[in-house]
């Protein structure tokens, strides 16, 4: 034996490593969820989260309201003109929309978001460190949630869940770098792939690469989700382009991408019960 | 006794880290207090503690916020371990030695953590790291390094007059 492994320290040092990579390779797999150990831990933790999750936002919002106190009787006014205009617009958009409802039940189209089964979450805590994005809602199995379940605001696309336990559930965003969703460009139809990048999620922004290099698009373009690669269902909203750019070097070309979701002010999601019946 | 209020303190500090402390972001980053909690425990207590307490802090973090299990745990049982190893060469309640630690194994560790993270799978754009999150991070670290250092060594002592009393018994 080894003189330096009769020191039962170090010994102890290289078992612990030891067990922490089988685990470690255990959590890596596939696994629908999390082991009973991991759940007693979020049950205990997440109310606790959850408290404080809600005192942190309070007092946000209490300083917001106080500094803001000047500027909202001027924003009240604008507003109250602005709800003339959109009520008049809304009668007009109430027409269109029993036409096209005629319409379409002539054609036979069902309308595709009518098949999404949704479930509203609250987030109890974010990332604690300063590399990712993701987070953790108050729902998980008990609730009939399963991994890989598309995350969306009224908004658009947030992202998928990639870990769940009975009652808590990681939410990976779409922002973060190790997520990818395939995007279709509305206007020209071109699909590529919308990354996350580390330099860019602090601004809460992400990539989309591998754009063919004729692709027609200009900053403003809308980008949804194209139904291609098992996770999430089609026709969400991702974002818009907001800036176009050269690969060096390469026949494709990548462009930024502002998502439609502000992460940094997320509370509230919604997710998707039944992805798999979506996608079809 | 020792392992139980630890273990609390450790609960408390991530459920600070991962809920109000995203509203005291400084330029979109906040500070690091389990790291913090490691350096020091380690730093007064020597390697096995740290090691420990890295360890649990770790878990921690893993089972409730990390991608795969046993990243932040084991680069957190190894900070401690090491950090420890320099507790009988400084004369431990001075504040300055604390920043020193704080400084060098906050960079160790964001450093690992960036390295197995992003390096190995082709982020290689370290320039940007150093000078966007772990540098910004360090600072701010250091920057409640006396606060939180002086609270540990609180906690530390009130716990070793605890065992004193205990142990006469």
């Amino acid at each position: 034996m080894p003189s330096f492994l009769k020191n039962k320290y170090i010994l102890a040092l290289i078992l612990t490593t030891l067990i922490i990579f089988i685990f470690m390779g255990i959590s890596a797999t596939n696994r629908p969820t999390v082991t009973l150990f991991e759940d007693v831990v979020g049950v205990v933790v997440s109310p606790i989260q959850k408290i404080f999750f809600s005192i942190g936002k309070n007092a946000q919002n209490f300083i917001q309201f106080i500094t803001e106190i000047k500027t909202l009787k001027q924003q009240n006014e604008r507003y109250l003109r602005e709800i003339d205009e959109l009520k008049e617009e809304n009668r007009k958009l109430q027409a269109l929309k029993d036409e096209n409802e005629r319409l379409r039940e002539m054609l036979g189209l069902k309308d595709r978001f009518d098949k999404f089964e949704i479930i509203g979450a609250q987030i109890i805590a974010k990332e604690p460190g300063n590399w990712f994005n993701v987070f953790t809602i108050d729902k998980g199995t008990a609730d009939g949630l399963q991994k890989n379940s598309a995350v969306i605001t009224s908004k658009g696309l947030v992202g998928h869940i990639y870990e769940i336990g009975i009652n808590r559930a990681k939410v990976i965003s779409v922002i973060d770098s190790n997520s990818a969703v395939s995007g279709l460009i509305v206007r020209t139809r071109d699909i590529a792939v919308v990354k996350g990048d580390l330099t860019l999620q602090k601004d809460g922004l992400c990539k989309m690469s591998y754009i063919s290099k004729d692709a027609d698009i200009i900053p403003g373009d809308l980008i949804e989700t194209s139904g291609l690669g098992g996770i999430y269902p089609k026709g969400l909203l991702i974002g818009k382009i907001k800036a176009t750019k050269k690969e060096p070097y390469e026949i494709s070309k990548y462009a930024i991408v502002e998502p439609v979701v502000d992460f940094k002010r997320l509370e509230e999601v919604f997710v998707i019960k039944n992805t798999e019946a979506a996608l079809q | 006794m020792r392992a139980f209020i630890i273990g609390v303190i450790l609960v408390i500090t991530y459920v600070l880290q991962s809920t109000v402390l995203q509203y005291i972001e400084l330029w979109n980053i906040k500070p690091n207090l389990i790291v913090m909690l490691v350096i020091y425990f380690a730093l007064l207590r020597g390697n096995v503690e740290g090691g420990i307490v890295g360890l649990f802090g770790g878990m921690l973090l893993d089972i409730l916020s990390g991608k795969v299990f046993g990243l932040y745990a084991l680069i957190g049982m190894y900070i401690g371990v090491l950090a420890g190893n320099f507790n009988k060469r400084f004369f431990k309640e001075n504040y300055l030695v604390a920043l020193l630690f704080t400084f060098i194994f906050t960079i160790i560790y964001e450093f690992i953590f960036y390295f197995f993270n992003y390096f190995i799978w082709g982020e290689t754009r370290i320039i940007y790291v150093f000078k966007n999150i772990i540098i910004p991070e360090v600072l701010y670290n250091c920057f409640l390094a006396v606060p939180i250092y002086s609270f540990v060594i609180k906690i530390n002592n009130w716990l070793e007059i605890k065992e004193k009393r205990s142990r006469k018994y």
